[in-house]
């Protein structure tokens, strides 16, 4: 088995890391070359074809600095980031580095738990094989201030690939905030794989938001895992504005009592995105608690796939889980599937699940209309609406009016009505 | 004045208007009751409206205006509103967006200036006060989640906050407590005036008894098969739909 998308070229000219071993990355390498690119006839990737993806080949990024500026993304970014572009950290745009905050190329890291240093699945082994960099964050008092972690690619010479991995480690009762911002901003075919560790120490608490807007050529492959000890709290936010492939694989590990997670997300795919998202959250220990409320809108040829696994071990009794997948077609030509796979080997717990796939609802429309509100206005109002209980989800309110911008600016609403329905919320607090 | 003449309808193919007459007259308040299934939300959804319904024949006019070829919104500038049989829940739009924009839609197409958030707080405090409402039902998302009692009440304050000129009443009397029942008849009986007029669906007579209708009609089959004062309704309570649909039967 050969790869032409990615040369043996690029693989040797990857530079050294340290502490990474170079042996097990050759191994990743040649587990990488040896395996063949997935299919729609595996498992997991039934609804996401990689055909496409073959037949690209990939060059290496260029080492040309980049001339890119905060004020290219339409969001406030404070001075706390971090930030890389094309998959090299970018030390002007970045707060500066210290003892707990860190790069892959400068550093070797703490090990990370055992289970994920091993890759194992084909974009795993390519990121292990290919890895250019990636920042550890050692967070170990809390603040209110979030963090912004900013992955931006810009235009490239030919087609670029890069390969980072992240590392988030939250102390003890520390409480944080992470925001991810994942932004190509040329409209250049490339593909970027990350891998995002999260480790919660007991009474840890994270809310991590990922907002990615891929370049529409684009084919972006993200994992996230996180490990939460007993009594911690992590909330993640995954926001997809779409690209040509998205996909995120993100796995919550219950492993301590009462440990709980949120994991929420809202793929907004338009033209002929496809948006796949791939969650699973494992209950290791008694009384954990997990709520995941997944939604997609779809337009054009777009399509969102979810794939929901809850898994329950027989170590976990009296846990929660809550899973709700909806999906709002809006267009006949728009796909959506929509998977929850519950496996539950305790008897003393409580599961729901709920997954739906519709057009916009009809009656709600007419009840709009019957009040006077036009057509177009009513259907903005919709699907505004099926958009803004996830986005209410968030905790920080600045960010949420952001989303709601970028939310608006994607879906070509009225701006003025989402600004007034934005408004509200101020009257409620002041009234 | 709302003028239906012969009007036919049906959905999937499957008629449920057939050939029903009605003249209601600006100050008239009329009801009509007709057992289920006869078509009487059917006849509010035409009025209203609803596009999955195909007129197949007759004509429905409002101040002059030919109904059928107005959008729903559009009827509902020309002063039509349909209270639902079942409101409709909309998530993540509140309530105060929706009563707001519906009140600043309809101010726009009469050449009115929008209404700002204090002087439309202000009046539609007021209307919640007459409903026995309270503030948090703004800040709610339409509908969700209100017991069926509540989303009635939520029907009736969007009515006496944009006080239309065709009030068509589908049912709001079901699903109210009897408390309830006499303070939304209140509310209504507030709204009665000589320009507007107000259709009043419904199963029982106690409606009635607050808000007394100048003419009752008993629709069966998709057609009007009787018409009386308030007494009809009286004689309906005593002795049930039979003794009108057989009459129906022989005559036809
Ligand atoms: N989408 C549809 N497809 C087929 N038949 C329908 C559809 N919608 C309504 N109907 C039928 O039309 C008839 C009239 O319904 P409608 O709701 O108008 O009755 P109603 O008089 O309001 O009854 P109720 O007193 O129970 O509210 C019923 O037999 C109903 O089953
Ligand atoms: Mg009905």
């Amino acid at each position: 088995m050969s790869h032409d998308m990615i040369d043996r070229s690029l693989f040797e000219a990857c530079a050294v890391l340290p502490g990474w071993n170079q042996n097990s990355r050759l191994e990743a390498w040649q587990n990488w070359q040896s395996m063949a690119m997935p299919t729609i006839r595996d498992e997991a990737w039934k609804y996401t074809n990689l055909a496409r993806l073959e037949k690209i080949a990939f060059v290496r990024s260029p080492s040309t600095p980049s001339t890119l500026t905060l004020s290219d993304i339409p969001l406030t970014i404070p001075e706390d980031r971090f930030c890389f572009i094309n998959g090299s950290f970018n030390p002007a745009l970045s707060a500066p580095l210290n003892e707990d905050s860190y790069l892959l190329s400068q550093r070797a890291w703490p090990l990370v738990p055992n289970k994920l240093h091993t890759p194992r699945s084909y974009f795993e082994r390519l990121n292990a094989a290919m890895l250019s960099d990636g920042l550890y964050l050692d967070i170990k008092s809390s603040t209110n201030r979030p963090i912004y972690l900013l992955l931006l690619q810009d235009k490239t010479v030919g087609s670029s690939q890069h390969h980072l991995r992240h590392r988030i480690k939250v102390h003890a009762d520390v409480k944080c905030e992470i925001v991810i911002v994942d932004w190509g901003l040329a409209d250049t075919t490339d593909l970027t794989t990350y891998l995002i560790d999260i480790e919660l120490e007991e009474g840890a608490k994270l809310n991590c938001t990922h907002l990615k807007k891929a370049a529409m050529k684009g084919y972006h492959i993200r994992q996230t895992h996180a490990h939460l000890a007993k009594n911690s709290d992590f909330n993640h936010f995954n926001f997809d504005f779409g690209a040509k492939l998205s996909r995120n694989e993100i796995s919550a590990h219950l492993n301590g009592e009462h440990a709980a997670c949120q994991l929420n997300g809202l793929a907004l795919a338009r033209a002929q995105d496809h948006i796949d998202n791939q969650t699973q959250i494992i209950h290791l220990a008694p009384k954990t608690n997990s709520v995941e409320q997944y939604r997609g809108i779809i337009d054009d040829k777009a399509c969102h796939v979810f794939h929901g696994r809850v898994l329950i071990d027989a170590d976990a009794p009296d846990s929660i889980a809550d899973q709700q997948n909806k999906n709002m077609l809006l267009t006949s030509t728009g796909q959506a599937y929509a998977e929850p796979q519950l496996e539950i080997y305790n008897q003393n717990v409580q599961c729901i699940h709920g997954a739906t796939v519709g057009d916009i609802d009809e009656e709600a429309l007419f009840y709009l209309r019957s009040r006077g509100l036009s057509d177009g206005i009513a259907r903005q109002l919709l699907i505004f609406g099926f958009a803004r209980n996830i986005l209410e989800s968030i905790e920080d309110k600045n960010l949420q009016n952001e989303l709601a911008l970028w939310i608006k600016t994607h879906l070509a609403l009225d701006s003025e009505l989402i600004l007034e329905l934005y408004e509200e919320h101020d009257h409620e607090d002041t009234l | 004045m709302l003028t239906i003449k012969n009007l036919h309808a049906s959905i999937e193919d499957k008629a449920i208007l057939r050939g029903l007459d009605l003249n209601i007259k600006p100050g008239e308040v009329h009801a009509i009751m007709g057992p289920n299934g006869s078509g009487k939300s059917t006849l509010a959804s035409v009025l209203a409206g609803r596009e999955e319904y195909q007129i197949t024949a007759g004509t429905m006019h409002y101040q002059g205006t030919d109904l059928s070829t107005l959008t729903p919104d559009e009827r509902a500038h020309l002063g039509l509103f349909l209270s639902f049989q079942y409101p409709v829940e909309i998530p993540g739009v509140s309530n105060l967006y929706l009563l707001k924009s519906a009140l600043n839609a309809k101010r726009k197409q009469a050449g009115l200036e929008e209404m700002d958030a204090i002087d439309f707080l202000t009046i539609v405090r007021e209307k919640m006060k007459l409903l026995h409402m309270d503030d948090s039902y703004l800040y709610r998302d339409v509908n969700s989640g209100f017991s069926g009692g509540e989303k009635k009440r939520n029907e009736i304050l969007q009515l006496l906050l944009l006080e239309p000129s065709l009030c068509i009443l589908d049912e709001t009397d079901s699903g109210l407590d009897i408390d309830a029942l006499r303070i939304v008849a209140q509310g209504i009986n507030l709204m009665r005036n000589e320009e507007r007029s107000i259709l009043l669906i419904t199963h029982y007579q106690r409606l009635l008894d607050y808000i007394k209708p100048d003419v009752v009609h008993i629709l069966s089959g998709g057609k009007i098969v009787a018409e009386g004062d308030y007494r009809l309704a009286t004689q309906l309570e005593a002795e049930g739909y039979e003794p009108f649909l057989q009459k129906k039967a022989g005559g036809d």
